[in-house]
């Protein structure tokens, strides 16, 4: 008996892994090629096309890395291949990293509050921020552009962290994993006299810790990879003050010409590398974040 | 609880008064800040104009080089700074701009010169003309070309100075058809014919090409085409820029079509047989049938992809292709080094796209093309009298100082006069190929409406689904006819 | 007689101080959790949401962003009665909610499968995780790009290697096609994570107590899994169908190469559209916005009932339970 549920274990342990690789290989697949064609020139794209790798070690190109940083200081005969590509990776950081964090600290004390501190109507108050979730942005696109006009956050980066933090998917999220959190943990403090605000540092956040990893990951990424509403905040703005995505995206549209590809793939890859060095150290944190959890029930 | 509940309200209803009152007080007073000196000319100290262009890429280097001479010509007098941004940019920016950051506005435009009566209508821009006559400097009207003057009129008052004109043209593989003793053609029915003879050539293993190529041969040496597929000379296809900014309308116009409806009210015009039997050109070239002109597939079918001619071109699976001629010199380059050993860039040539889309030539728009064309704007915002001169004196310089430069880079001076100027006709570039691309004259550019950008989604459409192989079936009428009505409700629904 | 009622009122004011006190301090606990978030969420969503909707009752004059007038319902009654309008509109939502009918349930069931997978724990499983999730985490417009090159329709890599000539992005049903493997692609990451992290954390007592009763896996996954991860299922479900609802982004970067642009046309490409020209449009498209969120909403709360009748209250314990002892 036992060693048939262990044979069984194995034999689905083995499906598993086989489904997991092939899946892990078709997603990783685009990925690859694209790197790879960053390193590969236009004409090698066409005499090769069915080739995954560049066809040879001579068609091996770095010109779209080498044209990517070199108009990276400003030239005033050059000036509209002026690519500041260090202050826009210094600003994404800050957007990214600056709102994610606020974001954080705003939405798990209002999950807190939802979850575990007993308030009249709270529950319909928390369905009615669902229910928000499911007007459409793009409804308040231009009166957002207005009220940052108004609070005097056009043309800065504040413009492009503060409509972030009303975001009501975070808060969502993490009460979702609150949820999950024993009340009885709790109650049981309250009642040795914790006051609220230590039972949310020292209690609350150290087991809900994985979904603010989520979270921060999620917020994040979207921060860095904004460039719709970017380019309405920051598009009128000295190029010292864009983002990387949006710097990208302008250098990708300078250049459309399918013989541009190279460099085109070459700035994708760009913004892909910090977000990827991001992710491969909080994809760590998540699953020891989710191991440290504990919950017993 | 309460008093938070007060504040914010108090705190959402300051922001509704800000709000409106941000959208009032728009138009702005003249202010007459004009010093004249003995002689009675405008003295300008150190004017600044904040210039915004739409031009990109290396088109916006050469433009900087030329605004730097006018810059070190008027040292001390008018100095222009100028930011590029793409025309994918350039309209919601000004329309954020003009909407509540003005202090931020530039001073002048550098864009297309058919936005002219759109932007009139959205209060983004006076009228230039008033400000060359109080600087002093002459306005010949009738040395530009009258289709690129009509398009920047409102009035009869001249809005924008026009600079140039440009559009697509057909870079030509002379080393291919000598090879194989054909000639260059000049009109659609010359090219039908020259394309039949290779592709038959071809089918036969007898066509002589070169280029660059996987099967191991130098990119000079000369090989046989393969029989294995059908050659197709002139690639094209609806997803290619070249063909539904330049090509489709130009089918149009060489077959009779219009644009607008010629009532002056800015409506579209091309829902007609003219322009269907335009785009039927097109239809025939990737889908011959046994009522066009072609026997053979002049293209294959592209469908969505775009600079389709580039590869065919270079390694000689094609003998044509369409280009911006902005980017002829890059191309001569290219070919200067792939064919060094043998005639370098001699090997390729250009025309323009005249009387290439029409089977009869005898009319007077056989030789038109459509074009578009970059003119200077003053915009609204700017206040004093003295800067406003300042502008029509740097856009006279642009109009008629832009020079070869700019030319060869495919902008055809707007100009005549400058056409005919010794110095741009003697110089080599012109001869070798600028002449080619024909006189503004040749040119064919919206008319002045307010409606522009609908009307040319729409037309875009229907060209597209012309030529697309999901529509090859529908009768191009229809396709027109069914744009035409949705172009024209929306048109209604906003006026 | 006077003093009486002084005292009463007095007694009446001592106790209506404690109460306040206690109100106090309980406003001022709420107010410290909640207020940063609350006036986040006024400032920067509400806010806009009401100029949003008081837009969709404006007129605009096309010279600024700001209304010119007020429209009443007009607006709105145009979507239905304009001829042109209404086709344009309903038609781009009725090309929404086909694609969401089919990708919804492909983006829950496809990363709750992988979960499931991830979750026997196979060797790497680790890294399996980080890579399934990774295509998610990058631009759209990066990823986005990628497919386009090697999707090309002549000279493309798939054309090339498995020797076909599909237009990828100019046939209307390979194209959307290709949006839903990039939803697919870039879009279960999120699904799969929360997914991951929730079976995580599903009481692991109740597989044994099943395991010992001789349940099959079925039971084991209807009856205990399921419920476990209720409420991640209940948030992957939610957000994924508003997300799909608002599609954009994919069309966009995928879809601009059909001929045949209305096929394409999604209800927020549709707005976008209308954003994008003069802003004698802002008036419709604001109204197509809210019409479109309404429809959001109705779709979502008979999902919420559905599934909360479905859940019942504690009706899946309850069903446990009663499994339990039938044994």
């Amino acid at each position: 008996m036992q060693r048939r549920s262990k044979n069984t274990k194995r034999v689905s342990k083995t499906i598993a892994f086989i489904i997991l690789l092939i899946v892990s290989i078709i997603a990783l697949i685009p990925i690859v090629w694209g790197v790879f064609g960053s390193f590969r020139s236009y004409e090698d794209f066409f005499t090769n096309s069915s080739s995954f790798f560049p066809s040879s070690w001579d068609k091996f190109t770095l010109d779209g890395y080498k044209e990517l940083f070199s108009h990276t200081t400003y030239n005033e005969a050059d000036a509209n291949v002026y690519y500041p590509i260090w202050n826009w990776l210094l600003n994404s950081l800050i957007v990214s990293i600056g709102g994610t964090l606020l974001y954080l600290v705003i939405a798990s004390l209002a999950a807190y509050a939802f979850v575990f501190l007993d308030f009249k109507y709270s529950n319909v108050i928390f369905y009615f921020l669902i229910g928000t979730m499911t007007i459409p942005g793009v409804i308040s696109t231009t009166p957002q552009l207005i009220n940052m006009n108004m609070l005097h956050a056009y043309k800065n980066l504040l413009g492009l962290i503060i409509p972030s933090l009303g975001g009501v998917y975070g808060l969502f999220l993490i009460r979702q994993f609150f949820l999950s959190i024993p009340k009885d943990l709790v109650e049981n403090a309250r009642m040795d006299g914790a006051s609220n605000f230590k039972i949310f540092l020292t209690i609350v956040l150290p087991l809900g810790k994985s979904a603010l990893f989520v979270q921060g990951l999620f917020g994040f990424m979207g921060a860095w990879n904004d460039v719709q509403w970017a380019q309405l905040i920051i598009g009128n703005a000295p190029r010292t003050t864009w983002t990387l995505a949006y710097g990208l995206k302008v250098i990708a549209d300078n250049t459309e010409s399918i013989e541009s590809i190279t460099l085109a793939l070459a700035s994708a890859v760009i913004t892909m590398i910090p977000i990827l060095i991001v992710y491969l150290f909080a994809q760590s944190k998540i699953i020891e974040g989710v191991a440290n959890t504990g919950i017993k029930r | 609880m309460k008093r938070s509940k007060i504040l914010t309200v108090l705190s959402i209803v300051s922001l509704f008064g800000g709000l409106f009152s941000c959208s009032s007080g728009s138009n702005t007073e003249e202010v007459n800040d004009i010093v004249r000196d003995g002689n009675g000319s405008i003295v300008y100290n150190n004017v600044e104009l904040k210039l915004w262009s739409v031009t990109t890429g290396e088109d916006a280097s050469t433009q900087d080089a030329i605004i730097g001479n006018f810059n070190s010509l008027y040292e001390g007098m008018i100095h222009v700074t100028t930011e590029h941004i793409s025309r994918y940019d350039l309209e919601s920016r000004l329309t954020s701009t003009m909407s509540f950051d003005k202090k931020n506005a530039p001073d002048a435009l550098f864009t297309h010169g058919h936005r002219t009566n759109e932007y009139i209508g959205n209060e983004w821009i006076q009228p230039i003309e008033d400000y060359y006559t109080m600087s002093d400097t002459p306005l010949d009207k009738s040395d530009f070309a009258p289709s690129l003057l009509n398009t920047v009129t409102h009035n009869g008052k001249m809005y924008s100075t026009p600079i140039d004109v440009h559009s697509t043209m057909i870079e030509i593989r002379t080393d291919i058809l000598t090879k194989n003793g054909l000639s260059i053609p000049s009109n659609y029915n010359e090219l039908v014919s020259v394309c039949t003879q290779a592709t038959e050539l071809a089918a036969k293993g007898n066509l002589w090409i070169r280029g660059e190529n996987s099967e191991g041969y130098a990119s000079d040496e000369w090989r046989k085409a393969t029989t294995a597929e059908a050659y197709t000379p002139f690639p094209i296809s609806y997803g290619d820029m070249w063909v539904h900014e330049f090509l489709g309308y130009t089918a149009a116009v060489q077959n009779g079509g219009k644009f607008l409806t010629e009532d002056g009210k800015g409506m579209p015009g091309w829902n007609s047989d003219e322009v269907a039997n335009g785009l039927q050109v097109l239809r025939g070239w990737i889908f011959p049938t046994s009522t066009s002109k072609n026997k053979y597939q002049l293209s294959l079918d592209y469908g969505s992809d775009y600079d389709v001619g580039i590869e065919p071109f270079k390694s000689g699976k094609s003998i044509f292709k369409l280009n911006g001629p902005w980017v002829y010199k890059t191309d001569l380059d290219s070919f200067s080094t792939m064919l060094r050993n043998d005639g370098g860039d001699n090997n390729i040539t250009t025309r323009s796209l005249s009387n290439m889309l029409t089977s009869d030539t005898s009319t007077e728009y056989a030789s038109k093309i459509k074009g578009e064309g970059h003119a200077i704007m003053l915009m609204s915002t700017v206040e004093s009298a003295t800067k406003k001169c300042a502008a029509s004196v740097f856009a006279d310089y642009m109009a008629y100082y832009s020079g070869i430069e700019w030319a060869r880079r495919g902008h055809i001076p707007a100009v005549n006069s400058v056409l005919n100027n010794n110095d741009f006709k003697g110089d080599a570039d012109y001869t070798k190929y600028i002449q080619y691309w024909g006189t503004p004259n040749d040119y064919e550019v919206y008319g002045p409406t307010q409606y522009y950008s609908y009307i040319d989604t729409y037309f875009k459409n229907s060209l597209q689904k012309s030529i697309a192989s999901q529509f090859k079936n529908t009768p191009i009428k229809e396709i027109l006819d069914e744009q035409y009505k949705g172009c024209k409700a929306y048109i209604e629904l906003y006026a | 007689m006077h003093k009486e009622e002084t005292k009463n009122i007095s007694i009446e004011l001592v106790a209506r101080r404690e109460k306040t006190k206690n109100n106090l301090r309980k406003t001022s606990l709420l107010g410290m959790f909640l207020g940063p978030y609350g006036i986040c969420f006024l400032l920067f969503f509400a806010f806009p949401l009401v100029l949003g909707i008081i837009m969709s009752f404006s007129t605009f004059d096309g010279k600024s962003l700001f209304p010119s007038g007020f429209a009443g319902f007009d607006n709105y009654i145009k979507l239905f009665t304009n001829e042109v309008l209404s086709k344009d509109f309903w038609s781009s939502i009725w090309n929404t909610i086909r694609f969401a009918l089919i990708i919804v349930p492909l983006s829950i069931i496809i990363p709750l499968g992988l979960a499931l997978l991830t979750s026997l724990k196979p060797p790497g499983y680790k890294f399996f995780r980080a890579c399934i999730y990774l295509p998610g985490i990058f631009p759209l417009t990066a990823t986005g790009l990628i497919l386009l090159k090697m999707f090309a329709f002549r000279g493309g890599f798939i054309n090339s290697v498995f020797n076909i000539s599909i237009d990828w992005f100019g046939d209307v049903g390979a194209c959307w096609f290709m949006i839903g493997l990039f939803c697919l692609w870039c879009g279960i990451g999120g699904n799969f994570i929360i997914l991951c992290a929730g079976l995580e954390n599903v009481d692991k007592s109740l597989y044994e107590a099943v395991n010992i009763d001789g349940g099959n896996k079925i039971h084991r996954f209807f009856h205990v899994t399921l419920p476990g991860i209720s409420s991640q299922l209940f948030l992957c479900i939610f957000t994924t169908f508003t997300g799909y609802m608002n599609l954009y982004g994919q069309v966009y970067i995928l879809g601009t190469g059909v001929a045949d642009q209305d096929e394409m046309m999604t209800a927020v490409y549709r707005i976008q559209n209308f954003l994008l020209g003069s802003s004698k449009s802002y008036g419709y498209a604001a109204a197509m916005g809210i019409c479109l969120g309404v429809l959001i909403i109705i779709i979502a709360i008979i999902q919420m009932v559905v599934s909360k009748e479905r859940r019942g209250n504690g009706k899946h314990a309850k069903a446990f339970e009663k499994y339990k002892k039938s044994k």
